[in-house]
Protein backbone atom coordinates (compact mmCIF):
# COMPACT_ATOMS: atom_id res chain seq x y z
CA UNK A 1 0.00 0.00 0.00
CA UNK A 2 1.31 3.42 -0.94
CA UNK A 3 1.67 5.87 1.92
CA UNK A 4 -0.51 8.95 1.53
CA UNK A 5 0.25 12.41 2.85
CA UNK A 6 -1.81 13.28 5.86
CA UNK A 7 -2.41 16.24 8.15
CA UNK A 8 -4.65 19.28 8.12
CA UNK A 9 -3.08 20.95 5.10
CA UNK A 10 -3.31 17.88 2.96
CA UNK A 11 -6.82 17.28 4.16
CA UNK A 12 -7.95 20.78 3.27
CA UNK A 13 -6.20 20.59 -0.07
CA UNK A 14 -7.81 17.27 -0.85
CA UNK A 15 -11.22 18.53 0.14
CA UNK A 16 -10.81 21.68 -1.94
CA UNK A 17 -9.75 19.62 -4.91
CA UNK A 18 -12.69 17.35 -4.32
CA UNK A 19 -14.98 20.35 -4.29
CA UNK A 20 -13.62 21.47 -7.62
CA UNK A 21 -14.03 18.04 -9.07
CA UNK A 22 -17.56 17.64 -7.85
CA UNK A 23 -18.81 21.06 -8.80
CA UNK A 24 -17.19 20.83 -12.17
CA UNK A 25 -19.09 17.58 -12.54
CA UNK A 26 -16.09 15.68 -13.82
CA UNK A 27 -15.32 13.08 -11.18
CA UNK A 28 -14.24 9.49 -11.68
CA UNK A 29 -16.13 6.37 -12.64
CA UNK A 30 -19.16 5.12 -10.82
CA UNK A 31 -18.54 3.16 -7.64
CA UNK A 32 -20.86 1.18 -5.45
CA UNK A 33 -20.56 3.58 -2.55
CA UNK A 34 -23.16 1.80 -0.47
CA UNK A 35 -21.23 -1.48 -0.54
CA UNK A 36 -18.08 0.38 0.45
CA UNK A 37 -19.93 2.14 3.27
CA UNK A 38 -20.83 -1.31 4.58
CA UNK A 39 -17.14 -2.24 4.65
CA UNK A 40 -16.27 0.89 6.59
CA UNK A 41 -19.18 0.34 8.94
CA UNK A 42 -17.94 -3.19 9.60
CA UNK A 43 -14.64 -1.76 10.88
CA UNK A 44 -16.26 0.57 13.41
CA UNK A 45 -16.42 -1.97 16.27
CA UNK A 46 -12.62 -2.25 16.03
CA UNK A 47 -12.40 1.45 16.86
CA UNK A 48 -15.36 1.97 19.16
CA UNK A 49 -14.98 -0.66 21.83
CA UNK A 50 -18.39 -0.45 23.47
CA UNK A 51 -20.84 -2.47 21.36
CA UNK A 52 -23.84 -0.27 22.08
CA UNK A 53 -22.01 2.91 21.12
CA UNK A 54 -20.42 1.19 18.14
CA UNK A 55 -23.84 0.21 16.82
CA UNK A 56 -25.06 3.80 17.10
CA UNK A 57 -22.01 5.07 15.24
CA UNK A 58 -22.54 2.43 12.56
CA UNK A 59 -26.17 3.43 12.17
CA UNK A 60 -25.17 7.07 11.82
CA UNK A 61 -22.59 6.23 9.15
CA UNK A 62 -25.07 4.08 7.24
CA UNK A 63 -27.72 6.76 7.35
CA UNK A 64 -25.40 9.49 6.21
CA UNK A 65 -23.97 7.27 3.47
CA UNK A 66 -27.51 6.92 2.09
CA UNK A 67 -28.07 10.66 2.36
CA UNK A 68 -24.88 11.35 0.42
CA UNK A 69 -25.74 8.99 -2.39
CA UNK A 70 -29.12 10.61 -2.92
CA UNK A 71 -28.01 14.19 -2.41
CA UNK A 72 -25.11 13.88 -4.84
CA UNK A 73 -27.48 12.71 -7.54
CA UNK A 74 -29.90 15.56 -6.82
CA UNK A 75 -27.09 18.07 -6.75
CA UNK A 76 -25.69 16.95 -10.07
CA UNK A 77 -29.11 17.17 -11.68
CA UNK A 78 -29.70 20.69 -10.36
CA UNK A 79 -26.26 21.88 -11.45
CA UNK A 80 -26.82 20.47 -14.93
CA UNK A 81 -30.20 22.19 -15.09
CA UNK A 82 -28.67 25.53 -14.13
CA UNK A 83 -25.86 25.12 -16.66
CA UNK A 84 -28.39 24.54 -19.37
CA UNK A 85 -30.78 27.33 -18.32
CA UNK A 86 -28.35 30.21 -18.04
CA UNK A 87 -27.44 29.77 -21.71
CA UNK A 88 -31.04 29.56 -22.85
CA UNK A 89 -32.21 32.95 -24.07
CA UNK A 90 -35.85 32.08 -23.41
CA UNK A 91 -35.28 31.01 -19.81
CA UNK A 92 -36.75 33.67 -17.52
CA UNK A 93 -34.85 34.81 -14.44
CA UNK A 94 -37.56 33.32 -12.22
CA UNK A 95 -36.76 29.86 -13.54
CA UNK A 96 -33.07 30.26 -12.71
CA UNK A 97 -33.97 31.66 -9.29
CA UNK A 98 -36.09 28.60 -8.70
CA UNK A 99 -33.14 26.29 -9.43
CA UNK A 100 -30.93 28.37 -7.12
CA UNK A 101 -33.57 28.13 -4.39
CA UNK A 102 -33.77 24.35 -4.85
CA UNK A 103 -29.99 24.18 -4.76
CA UNK A 104 -29.83 26.09 -1.50
CA UNK A 105 -32.74 24.20 0.02
CA UNK A 106 -31.03 20.93 -0.81
CA UNK A 107 -27.76 22.27 0.60
CA UNK A 108 -29.46 23.29 3.82
CA UNK A 109 -31.01 19.87 4.22
CA UNK A 110 -27.67 18.21 3.66
CA UNK A 111 -25.88 20.51 6.08
CA UNK A 112 -28.54 19.80 8.70
CA UNK A 113 -28.17 16.04 8.15
CA UNK A 114 -24.41 16.34 8.34
CA UNK A 115 -24.46 18.31 11.55
CA UNK A 116 -26.98 15.94 13.12
CA UNK A 117 -24.81 12.97 12.16
CA UNK A 118 -21.69 14.66 13.45
CA UNK A 119 -23.47 15.41 16.69
CA UNK A 120 -24.65 11.81 17.02
CA UNK A 121 -21.17 10.40 16.47
CA UNK A 122 -19.53 13.03 18.64
CA UNK A 123 -21.84 12.00 21.45
CA UNK A 124 -21.05 8.33 20.99
CA UNK A 125 -17.27 8.54 20.79
CA UNK A 126 -14.37 9.50 22.97
CA UNK A 127 -11.84 11.95 21.64
CA UNK A 128 -9.45 9.07 20.93
CA UNK A 129 -12.08 7.12 18.98
CA UNK A 130 -13.08 10.27 17.13
CA UNK A 131 -9.53 10.72 15.91
CA UNK A 132 -9.24 7.05 14.99
CA UNK A 133 -12.37 7.31 12.86
CA UNK A 134 -10.71 9.99 10.75
CA UNK A 135 -9.19 7.50 8.31
CA UNK A 136 -12.53 5.89 7.55
CA UNK A 137 -14.03 9.32 7.00
CA UNK A 138 -11.31 10.07 4.49
CA UNK A 139 -11.89 6.76 2.78
CA UNK A 140 -15.62 7.33 2.55
CA UNK A 141 -15.02 10.80 1.17
CA UNK A 142 -12.84 9.37 -1.57
CA UNK A 143 -15.37 6.70 -2.41
CA UNK A 144 -18.06 9.33 -2.62
CA UNK A 145 -16.03 11.39 -5.01
CA UNK A 146 -15.31 8.33 -7.08
CA UNK A 147 -19.03 7.79 -7.46
CA UNK A 148 -19.66 11.20 -9.00
CA UNK A 149 -19.75 11.29 -12.79
CA UNK B 1 -17.29 12.75 11.68
CA UNK B 2 -15.14 15.64 10.77
CA UNK B 3 -14.05 15.13 7.24
CA UNK B 4 -16.87 13.01 6.04
CA UNK B 5 -19.52 15.25 7.47
CA UNK B 6 -17.93 18.58 6.85
CA UNK B 7 -15.82 17.87 3.85
CA UNK B 8 -18.52 16.27 1.86
CA UNK B 9 -21.27 18.52 3.06
CA UNK B 10 -19.36 21.64 2.29
CA UNK B 11 -18.13 20.10 -0.84
CA UNK B 12 -21.75 20.35 -1.79
CA UNK B 13 -22.03 23.82 -0.35
CA UNK B 14 -21.16 25.84 -3.44
CA UNK B 15 -23.66 28.01 -5.26
CA UNK B 16 -25.54 26.98 -8.35
CA UNK B 17 -23.05 28.75 -10.56
CA UNK B 18 -19.87 27.77 -8.71
CA UNK B 19 -18.75 25.34 -11.36
CA UNK B 20 -19.42 27.41 -14.46
CA UNK B 21 -16.10 29.19 -14.80
CA UNK B 22 -14.68 26.89 -17.46
CA UNK B 23 -17.90 27.00 -19.41
CA UNK B 24 -18.06 30.79 -19.25
CA UNK B 25 -14.46 31.05 -20.41
CA UNK B 26 -15.50 29.11 -23.48
CA UNK B 27 -18.56 31.34 -23.91
CA UNK B 28 -16.32 34.40 -23.69
CA UNK B 29 -14.05 33.01 -26.39
CA UNK B 30 -17.01 32.30 -28.64
CA UNK B 31 -18.50 35.75 -28.05
CA UNK B 32 -15.24 37.36 -29.12
CA UNK B 33 -15.54 35.70 -32.50
CA UNK B 34 -19.25 35.80 -33.21
CA UNK B 35 -19.76 39.41 -32.06
CA UNK B 36 -16.89 40.72 -34.18
CA UNK B 37 -17.86 44.21 -35.38
CA UNK B 38 -21.04 44.38 -33.31
CA UNK B 39 -21.45 47.57 -31.22
CA UNK B 40 -22.39 45.52 -28.15
CA UNK B 41 -19.27 43.32 -28.35
CA UNK B 42 -17.29 45.02 -25.59
CA UNK B 43 -20.27 45.25 -23.26
CA UNK B 44 -21.11 41.60 -23.84
CA UNK B 45 -17.52 40.50 -23.26
CA UNK B 46 -17.39 42.51 -20.03
CA UNK B 47 -20.60 40.94 -18.81
CA UNK B 48 -19.54 37.38 -19.64
CA UNK B 49 -16.15 38.07 -18.06
CA UNK B 50 -17.89 39.35 -14.97
CA UNK B 51 -20.08 36.24 -14.83
CA UNK B 52 -16.97 34.10 -15.02
CA UNK B 53 -15.36 36.02 -12.17
CA UNK B 54 -18.50 35.62 -10.07
CA UNK B 55 -18.41 31.89 -10.66
CA UNK B 56 -14.78 31.77 -9.54
CA UNK B 57 -15.58 33.90 -6.51
CA UNK B 58 -18.42 31.58 -5.58
CA UNK B 59 -16.07 28.62 -5.80
CA UNK B 60 -13.50 30.39 -3.61
CA UNK B 61 -16.18 31.20 -1.07
CA UNK B 62 -17.17 27.54 -0.97
CA UNK B 63 -13.56 26.59 -0.40
CA UNK B 64 -13.22 29.09 2.43
CA UNK B 65 -16.35 27.72 4.01
CA UNK B 66 -15.01 24.23 3.59
CA UNK B 67 -11.59 24.83 5.10
CA UNK B 68 -12.89 26.86 8.04
CA UNK B 69 -15.51 24.28 8.91
CA UNK B 70 -13.12 21.35 8.52
CA UNK B 71 -10.66 23.03 10.83
CA UNK B 72 -13.32 23.75 13.42
CA UNK B 73 -15.04 20.38 13.05
CA UNK B 74 -11.89 18.46 13.84
CA UNK B 75 -12.34 19.41 17.48
CA UNK B 76 -14.29 16.66 19.21
CA UNK B 77 -15.38 19.03 21.95
CA UNK B 78 -16.84 21.61 19.62
CA UNK B 79 -20.63 21.39 19.24
CA UNK B 80 -21.97 21.14 15.70
CA UNK B 81 -24.15 24.22 16.27
CA UNK B 82 -20.92 26.25 16.27
CA UNK B 83 -20.13 24.98 12.82
CA UNK B 84 -23.52 26.02 11.49
CA UNK B 85 -22.88 29.55 12.73
CA UNK B 86 -19.46 29.47 11.16
CA UNK B 87 -20.81 28.56 7.73
CA UNK B 88 -23.68 31.07 7.66
CA UNK B 89 -21.74 34.13 6.39
CA UNK B 90 -20.29 32.07 3.55
CA UNK B 91 -23.67 30.66 2.60
CA UNK B 92 -25.05 34.21 2.60
CA UNK B 93 -22.19 35.44 0.43
CA UNK B 94 -22.73 32.61 -2.06
CA UNK B 95 -26.42 33.57 -2.29
CA UNK B 96 -25.45 37.18 -3.02
CA UNK B 97 -23.06 36.05 -5.74
CA UNK B 98 -25.78 33.91 -7.31
CA UNK B 99 -28.08 36.91 -7.40
CA UNK B 100 -25.42 39.17 -8.93
CA UNK B 101 -24.75 36.49 -11.52
CA UNK B 102 -28.40 36.64 -12.56
CA UNK B 103 -28.19 40.46 -12.75
CA UNK B 104 -25.29 40.15 -15.18
CA UNK B 105 -27.16 37.59 -17.22
CA UNK B 106 -30.20 39.92 -17.38
CA UNK B 107 -27.96 42.74 -18.59
CA UNK B 108 -26.42 40.48 -21.22
CA UNK B 109 -29.85 39.36 -22.33
CA UNK B 110 -30.94 42.99 -22.69
CA UNK B 111 -27.81 43.87 -24.68
CA UNK B 112 -27.91 41.04 -27.21
CA UNK B 113 -30.53 40.16 -29.78
CA UNK B 114 -31.81 36.57 -29.55
CA UNK B 115 -29.75 35.75 -32.66
CA UNK B 116 -26.56 37.14 -31.12
CA UNK B 117 -27.31 35.35 -27.87
CA UNK B 118 -27.78 32.02 -29.63
CA UNK B 119 -24.61 32.54 -31.65
CA UNK B 120 -22.66 33.06 -28.42
CA UNK B 121 -24.15 30.16 -26.50
CA UNK B 122 -25.10 27.63 -29.18
CA UNK B 123 -21.49 26.57 -29.59
CA UNK B 124 -20.95 25.71 -25.94
CA UNK B 125 -24.38 24.12 -25.72
CA UNK B 126 -23.40 21.67 -28.41
CA UNK B 127 -20.16 20.65 -26.72
CA UNK B 128 -20.07 17.88 -24.15
CA UNK B 129 -18.89 18.88 -20.71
Amino acid sequence: MVARPTGPRWTAAWAAAALLVLLAGCGGKSTDIQADVQEIVADIPKIVSDSLRAEKVRAAYRHFGDVLVHSAADRRALAARFRSLYRDHDAPRAELEQVIAQFEEQGQRLRAEAMATREEIRGQTTEKEWKALASSRKRLGKLYLGSTP
Amino acid sequence: MILLILGITLLLGGGAMSGLSKQLKMDHKTAKKVLEGAPVREQALDLIGSMQKLSEESMKESQKLLSEAIKAGRDHERPSADLVTLTEPHVQKIAELDSTFLDRRDALRAALTPEQWNAVFADSLAKPK
